[in-house]
């Protein structure tokens, strides 16, 4: 999904689609590092390979070794461990006395025909609140995999509550 | 003796298929190998005949738990039924 970016404020206008997974700042570009990386659609890096980066060159010298074509890498999220930097989950953040989770599910690819082309559309995030981890759980399992809209074979959950209820099942 | 998996059965999973684990960040690929010699519960059959089961941990730092886990889907030759449920826990 593109958003749009203002280049006056160095944000973009839109929230991160993919929420707090993108990274602290839903309103960031590019990490917070708009000269060492270029982010075209607001979800990709793109990242500048430089050599002599760890030496000590400046950030405008590395901007103008990327013009002059000297190294220049474009790292999408599946180039990058093959998709694991869109696929991340974190833990959410702690509400005070209810269960937090998010979950994220995945298409079964082993199934012909199932999952869309589009590597972006073969896995879905979701999320639940909810008095006790169980109900937060199968909330957040429920929306993940109504979102994915294929046969999932595959959902991770993480959820963040008050401590006192231990549970070591499945998601 | 019954050796059809069933839902409620409790089995072990005795490995992974790469499709499964092909396309998942890598620190999730490293908990889930770590779930192969475990048993768990049959939680589902789908419909393409996939088998269901799930592992996961609750750990509490200070005053909040963090709880982590995985369910999936993968076919029998993954999972030995567990013939003696007693004896294995």
């Amino acid at each position: 999904m593109m958003r749009d970016y203002d280049p006056r404020t160095g944000r973009y206008i839109e929230a991160d689609a993919h929420g707090l997974n993108g990274g602290l700042s839903m309103y960031g570009y590019a990490g917070q590092n708009p000269i060492m990386a270029y982010d075209p659609t607001g979800e990709y890096f793109w990242f500048l390979l430089m050599g002599g980066a760890a030496g000590g060159i400046t950030a405008s010298e590395a901007f103008i070794w990327s013009l002059i074509g000297l190294s220049l890498v474009y790292a999408t999220a599946h180039d990058l461990s093959s998709g694991s930097i869109d696929r991340d989950i974190w833990y959410p953040e702690k509400t005070a006395g209810k269960w937090s989770c998010k979950a994220r599910a995945d298409c079964n690819d082993n199934i012909p025909g199932n999952c869309p082309d589009n590597p972006k559309h073969k896995f879905a995030f979701g999320g639940g609140i909810a008095n006790d981890q169980g109900t937060a759980r199968n909330i957040a399992k429920s929306n993940a995999t109504s979102n994915l809209q294929c046969q999932p074979k595959h959902v991770s959950c993480k959820c963040t509550g008050p401590k006192g209820e231990q549970y070591s099942g499945g998601c | 003796m019954r050796n059809e998996i069933q839902v409620g059965d409790r089995v072990k999973l005795v490995g992974l298929p790469d499709w499964l684990l092909h396309d998942l960040p890598k620190s999730e690929q490293a908990e889930m190998r770590a779930f192969i010699g475990h048993y768990a519960v049959v939680t589902e059959i789908d419909a393409y005949g996939y088998i269901w089961l799930g592992f996961g941990s609750t750990i509490e730092v200070g005053d909040v738990a963090h709880y982590s886990g995985h369910s999936f889907g993968v076919s029998e030759e993954f999972l030995e039924l567990d013939v003696e449920p007693d004896k294995n826990g």
